[in-house]
């Protein structure tokens, strides 16, 4: 035998060895051939009984067809385990017949039993298969329709593989359910040898279904992910919108077993009492939770833990009545708009997004009340009543309000600054503290307001009122936070502030915003300025003395739209920069003749023509041209640097800006901001001023080499504007991030 | 209403004559005039007529930092409102250049200021002597009350700044109990990242109808 003849000779052994050892437990194998009876002693009982009684279902060792009840029975007094086979094999042959296909064939040990195989049932008919789960189990216990089952040992997986795949497990129905091709997903369900069910993963179809595991029934929406494990138990992904129908829960109200844990989770979906919710909501047997390390959202209000104080980082119980609970709980009335926390021994983070129904909370504000130990907090929704939400404590909690904390223990009431302002509102509420410990007394609240206030002192007093909003509360101010008055504004500023002829609706309005701006405004700009006026009117103005006067409408709608933003106040104060290097006296002729101003204020139309009114004699001998001033307009490529300068012109202060790129079209923009900036040097300087504070990504186009508007113009002038102090080294590096030229 | 006394030493328990009564009249104007002025910038400056060194920059005198209390003593403010009655009257006085037709001598003005819970005194001592034909009259003393309740703002305040020693937030509800307590109103203001202004309000001390305010600045620890 040669060398290669021998080695194939003994992979042939070899392979024929293996497949007897593959075979040896084997008692019987059903395939598409049929049954083939293996165990010498079972073989010859099916030859005996069987094809001696019925020759036609046997064939060439194989049993072929479904053999009579009746021989059945007589088989099984003699061999009751080789009946068992028959009754399997009876059962496929009859899944066969009706469509189903063996993909793998079955294996039966001496038993009886089904210990491997696999089978494609077809979607036209219903099999029952009871019996070839496990041995206890009638066939008609679990009928399919559609899947495709798999036996190993005891465990047997059932795939969806249609689309009208459906599963009978002792009545409960599992269809619905998208096909695993086409969710791309596992799909199945996989039971132990009692028909109960070890795991399943299916995606619901846009029907939705209830589905029942173990003891627990549970409601899928439409398209939503099941999966299931004995161990850890029910989860539901709710896709975006989705609604929950019905909560889980048990199926048999006496039975404690079989009862799962169910989770239902989504980025936004509702409960079936119409509570939105984001993120994993807990439900064990009629009981429901939030783990406080899921930051699930329930109607916007988000539940966490604290992060420094980890005294508790377990669950919180959620009830939906709103009536007082125990615990480390919250019980929501959403009907009522009122929603109560209580801890027992927590100290777990309720944040009250954007949309929820119990405070008002701007984009990107802070809200969050934080219970200790102990604690029982309620928020009621006000507004059918005018007013702001009522913020009812008993026990020690904090409030979080944007870059503030109202913190209640030990006996005080603390307000914690945390040195950052993420926006200038906050969220309004009013806060009162019960209990016998009441540090502030049963007079007492604490309001806070949509600006960032907050006022301590007693209610039904008429000494204030808020009306901003839906606010609408009246109380004795006896400590305020943050509540701008003429004089606060002006020890905080240390500039003198003066209102002539303004409402005080627009005069209140006016001081928050200044308070809000000079707050954003870099301290050595703010120091160039002595005093702010305003005065009714239009129109903004700054003065050689410092001083700057801006208009308010007598409406404070005129002012928020017109006259008072925080790139005006940057534009003016450009201005008083500017002119702080002229004599006063001189100056102000100066600006009278430019402007055809009086006493700085313009009340009418506005800007004259300078060309027109100036008399240039005067000046030019008021206004001497800065060592700034001829950079900028160097820089600016001000038409009369290097040119003649027109018969009409004075100097660079008082023309009409003509630069040689804007006359010939050369570069984009002429290098100004806008058309008003073109009126002369003064305005081209604060317009600049006013958009880098206000609106640094203006620029990106224009100072950045790859863009189509780009004009090196502006880059020139934003240097100077660093330069000379006009802008902060922070404001022009934004403007220079934000082009990404930096 | 002010409620404001005077007394004179020179021609004790007499009328004084008609050109002393002139000069006297107008040291009085101008001593409670600077009085009023020094009291209110004391106030609104934290217990100080300039800003001290350790203040922000809008010049609001700063009592709390790094645990550490910058507070004023009552003793400090009185010499500090004693000192700059001095200067100011000195001043005001204009070496009574108006008087042409008198002969008018004038000494060191030293001024003793007490704060009281209720009111502020002031006894200024303003050696003035009058030469006229008929002799020489001398005034000395001028008494000034003001009703200013500096004495209980200060104590207030000290009650918040020893309280504010031990932690680094604001104590709204001892703010409360003092304001209550002592029929005060108290403001805050951010003013930057960790200073807040306090500004202490008193209805009861009104002066030409204007509040007297007191206003401090406490830097905390950015938590």
């Amino acid at each position: 035998m040669k060398a290669n003849n021998r080695k194939l000779f003994l992979l042939i052994l070899m392979s024929v060895l293996l497949l007897n050892l593959v075979s040896a437990g084997a008692a019987a194998i059903i395939g598409m051939k049929g049954l083939e009876v293996l165990n010498p002693g079972a073989a010859a009982a099916v030859n005996q009984i069987i094809c001696l009684t019925e020759p036609l279902s046997c064939a060439a060792g194989f049993v072929v067809g479904q053999v009579q009840s009746e021989v059945i029975s007589t088989l099984a007094k003699e061999s009751p385990e080789t009946a068992k086979m028959i009754i399997a094999y009876n059962q496929i042959k009859g899944g066969i017949n009706d469509g189903a296909e063996i993909l793998e064939e079955f294996e039966m040990d001496s038993n009886g039993e089904i210990t491997t195989g696999k089978m494609l049932f077809g979607d036209e008919k219903v099999s029952n298969i009871g019996n070839l789960i496990g041995s206890g189990i009638k066939a008609e216990d679990i009928s399919v329709k559609g899947v495709e089952l798999s036996k190993r040992g005891e465990t047997t997986t059932i795939a969806f593989s249609k689309e009208e795949s459906i599963v009978n497990i002792k009545g409960n129905k599992f269809e619905n359910i998208v096909s695993q091709d086409k969710a791309g997903l596992p799909t199945f369900i996989e039971l132990d040898s009692n028909g109960g069910i070890n795991e399943a993963r299916f995606t619901v179809n846009e029907n939705g279904g209830d589905y029942v595991f173990g003891n627990t029934i549970v409601n899928a929406p439409p398209n939503s992910k099941v999966s299931f494990n004995k161990y850890t138990g029910i989860n539901i992904k709710v896709e975006d919108g989705g609604q929950i129908t019905n909560l889980p829960m048990i199926k048999d109200g006496l039975q404690n077993s079989g009862n799962y844990e169910t989770v239902m989770e989504g980025k936004e979906f509702t409960l079936p009492n119409g509570a939105r919710v984001s993120g994993k909501i807990i439900q064990r047997g009629e009981e429901t939770f939030v783990n406080l390390d899921d930051g699930t959202k329930i109607e916007e209000v988000e539940f966490f833990k604290d992060q420094n104080n980890l005294q508790y980082t377990g669950e919180i119980q959620i009830f939906f009545d709103g009536e007082k609970r125990g615990g480390n709980s919250a019980s929501f009335d959403l009907e009522n708009k009122k929603i109560l926390l209580n801890s027992e021994n927590g100290n777990f983070i309720s944040r009250f997004n954007e949309g929820n129904s119990f405070m008002k909370v701007d984009k990107g504000d802070f809200a969050a009340i934080q219970n200790f130990p102990n604690s029982e907090i309620e928020i009621q929704n006000r507004d059918n009543e005018g007013l702001i939400p009522r913020v009812s404590t008993e026990g020690d909690f904090v409030i979080y309000e944007d870059g503030k904390k109202i913190e209640n223990s030990n006996g005080k009431i603390n307000i914690h600054d945390e040195g950052y302002k993420k926006t200038t509102t906050t969220s309004p509420i009013e806060i009162f503290v019960l209990g016998d410990d009441n540090i502030l007394g049963e007079r007492n609240t604490i309001i806070v307001d949509n600006f960032n206030r907050i006022a301590i002192g007693q209610r039904d007093d008429d000494e204030i009122s808020i009306n901003e909003g839906n606010i609408n509360i009246k109380i004795s101010k006896r400590v305020k936070y943050n509540y701008p008055t003429k004089e606060n504004i002006e020890v905080l500023t240390g500039k003198e502030i003066v209102f002539e002829d303004v409402s005080e609706g627009s005069e209140y309005l006016a001081l928050g915003r200044l308070r809000d701006y000079l707050d954003n405004t870099p301290n050595e700009i703010k120091n160039v300025v002595a005093g702010i006026k305003f005065k009714g009117g239009i129109g903004a103005h700054a003065r050689p003395d410092g001083n700057i006067i801006f208009g308010v409408d007598k409406t404070a709608r005129g002012m928020e739209n017109y006259d008072f933003d925080y790139e005006t106040l940057r534009h003016e104060f450009a201005h008083a920069l500017q002119l702080k290097q002229i004599d006063k006296e001189k100056g102000d002729k100066f600006l009278e003749y430019l402007y055809n101003k009086q006493d700085g204020f313009s009340t009418g139309s506005g800007l004259l023509n300078a060309f027109d009114k100036i008399n240039r004699d005067i000046a030019e001998s008021l206004a001497e041209t800065t060592p700034f001033e001829k950079e900028w307009a160097e820089s600016g490529g001000y038409n009369f640097i290097d040119e003649p300068i027109p018969e009409n012109i004075v100097n660079i202060k008082t023309i009409m800006i003509i630069t040689k790129e804007y006359t010939d079209g050369s570069l984009k923009n002429g290098g100004f901001v806008n058309e008003y900036g073109k009126t002369n040097i003064y305005e081209d300087v604060a317009t600049f001023t006013g958009k880098v504070a206000a609106n640094p990504s203006f620029f990106k186009g224009h100072i950045d080499p790859k863009s189509p508007d780009y004009n090196p113009i502006y880059r020139k002038k934003l240097d100077l504007l660093n330069k000379y102090k006009f802008i902060s080294e922070q404001e022009y590096n934004k403007v220079l991030e934000e082009a990404g030229v930096k | 209403m002010i409620l404001i006394y005077f007394s004179y030493t020179g021609v004790i328990k007499q009328s004084l004559p008609p050109e002393a009564q002139g000069v006297y009249s107008f040291v009085r104007e101008c001593v409670e005039k600077e009085a009023v002025k020094v009291i209110y910038e004391v106030g609104k400056n934290g217990g100080y007529f300039f800003p001290p060194n350790k203040s922000t920059d809008s010049g609001v005198a700063i009592y709390y930092e790094n645990g550490k209390d910058y507070m004023p003593s009552k003793k400090q403010i009185e010499d500090e409102i004693s000192f700059f009655m001095n200067k100011k009257l000195f001043f005001c006085t204009k070496n009574f250049v108006d008087f042409t037709n008198l002969e008018i001598t004038q000494g060191d003005i030293g001024t003793k200021t007490t704060i009281m819970e209720d009111e502020v005194i002031l006894d200024v001592d303003y050696p003035i002597t009058i030469n006229n034909q008929g002799g020489a009259t001398r005034i000395n003393d001028f008494r000034f009350n003001l009703p200013v309740r500096m004495g209980i703002i200060h104590d207030s305040i000290n009650y918040i700044t020893q309280e504010q020693l031990s932690h680094e937030s604001i104590c709204a509800s001892c703010l409360l109990e003092i304001s209550e307590k002592n029929d005060l109103y108290v403001e805050i203001m951010d003013y930057d990242e960790n200073t807040m202004i306090f500004i202490f309000r008193d209805e009861n001390s009104k002066i030409n109808e204007v509040v007297f305010v007191w206003a401090f600045a406490n830097k905390y620890k950015i938590e």
